[in-house]
């Protein structure tokens, strides 16, 4: 096979990388010992590769990444079952995965037993005891809704209930709610309900909602929190 | 490809896809700690956005982790994962309706030979890291994985599901505007 000097060119960075081999190898060095201009842009280029392996690299994800692939697999694999009710400010069904409506499901027999729960008493033993029975994995989803404060009582009081969309970005949502003056007060649950207080209490509620609204595909479900 | 400190060859990464296709997550943590800084690194190269390029490693792993049984042994382990970085990082680029940076460069190119003199100072890594910028994305990608991780043309053909002349001539373009974007900046020549 006889290269072109373009062809040689193209396979300057591969002599570079040490990855060329054989017949090529060997046509690109010939050409090279012929070829000033050849011989300094293989320099530069070894140049190039050694000034970006050479690059620190910021801080990757490493095991709190780690931590989160785990906890997402775990979660991936919690049986769930049943069907949800749909509530008009809740979007069509046909657009939620079949998870996600069961998780609502699960999520509503989380707050009906909060809704049972006297503030700081405990709960009645038999209404429990059957929903843990007929569902334990409604339970658990229920238990890690919880704050990780661990001190409910202290949290602001949610207004909003949403699920972000599948693919939105820790970036997208963050910005999402620094611009609707919400802070996130639960949540995730396992199956990524997330509470929203808004950070200036009642005022600030109704221009939240205004941008929950406003968010599109990002906001794929949105309730109110019902005091 | 280089291999960093912890990197288990290709030979132990298949044994650890075969235990993560029969459901071992102790296995696709090994995987993952082998594997997470080049692949996050490729996707930060094209990311400008740390965090979401955590999201898709994030992603990249996830995938991984339900599709192992689907790798076939064809390609090294860490091709095929990074095929799937490749494919979730277009994806980000589409969903904002990203638009590439650069598409062509000018067709002025000067002979001079004066490369070497054009990349000692410690000023130029970042010189280098601002025109890796300025290329359109699969020109980048295909710059990083030849010189980031050492790839042959053969696997970033297979990473980026192209035939192996596109990436030559990708390469060969994005060296091109390196190369001009350099001598711009350094006021320097470099060879085009």
């Amino acid at each position: 096979m006889t290269m072109d000097r373009q062809d040689i060119e193209a396979l300057l960075p591969f002599l570079a990388n040490g990855t060329l081999e054989g017949a090529e190898k060997e046509e690109v060095e010939a050409a090279l010992a012929e070829d000033v201009q050849l011989r300094t842009e293989l320099e530069a280029l070894r140049a190039i590769r050694y000034q970006m392996q050479a690059e620190e690299m910021e801080a990757s994800p490493g095991e709190l990444g780690l931590a989160r692939l785990m906890r997402d697999i775990d979660r991936e694999a919690e049986p769930v079952a049943g069907s949800a009710p749909q509530a008009e400010n809740v979007v069509p069904i046909s657009r939620l995965r079949i998870w996600q409506v069961a998780a609502a499901l699960i999520l509503a027999v989380g707050i009906g037993q909060a809704v049972l729960t006297p503030r700081g008493g405990s709960v009645p033993e038999a209404p429990q005891q059957v929903a843990e029975d007929s569902a334990p994995a409604a339970a658990t989803a229920s238990r890690e809704f919880g704050l990780a404060s661990g001190a409910p009582e202290a949290a602001p009081r949610a207004a909003f209930r949403v699920i972000f969309a599948a693919d939105a970005t820790e970036a997208e949502m963050r910005a999402l709610l620094l611009d609707a003056g919400l802070e996130i007060v639960a949540g995730p649950s396992a199956i990524g309900f997330y509470d929203l207080a808004p950070i200036d209490g009642a005022d600030g509620i109704e221009a939240a909602r205004s941008a929950l609204t406003d968010a599109g595909p990002l906001v794929e479900t949105l309730e109110d929190v019902a005091d | 490809m280089p291999r960093v400190p912890g990197m288990a060859s290709d030979q132990q990464q298949r044994a650890l896809m075969g235990a993560i296709a029969g459901g071992d997550k102790q296995a696709l943590a090994a995987l993952y700690r082998a594997l997470e800084k080049p692949v996050f690194r490729f996707i930060r190269s094209r990311l400008n956005d740390p965090f979401e390029a955590g999201d898709i490693l994030h992603d990249v792993f996830m995938e991984v982790w339900r599709s192992a049984g689907r790798f076939e042994g064809r390609s090294k382990v860490q091709t095929w994962i990074f095929g799937i970085a490749y494919r979730k990082v277009i994806d980000a680029h589409r969903r904002r309706g990203r638009l590439d940076v650069t598409d062509e460069f000018p067709d002025t190119a000067d002979d001079s030979p004066d490369a070497e003199t054009c990349l000692t100072a410690s000023e130029e890594a970042e010189h280098v890291r601002h025109c890796l910028g300025t290329l359109k994305d699969d020109h980048r990608a295909a710059i990083a994985m030849a010189f980031y991780d050492d790839m042959t043309y053969a696997e970033i053909a297979e990473v980026a599901g192209v035939p192996e002349g596109t990436i030559k001539t990708r390469v060969f373009h994005a060296k091109k505007l390196l190369m001009r974007c350099l001598e711009q900046i350094m006021g320097r020549r470099v060879p085009a």
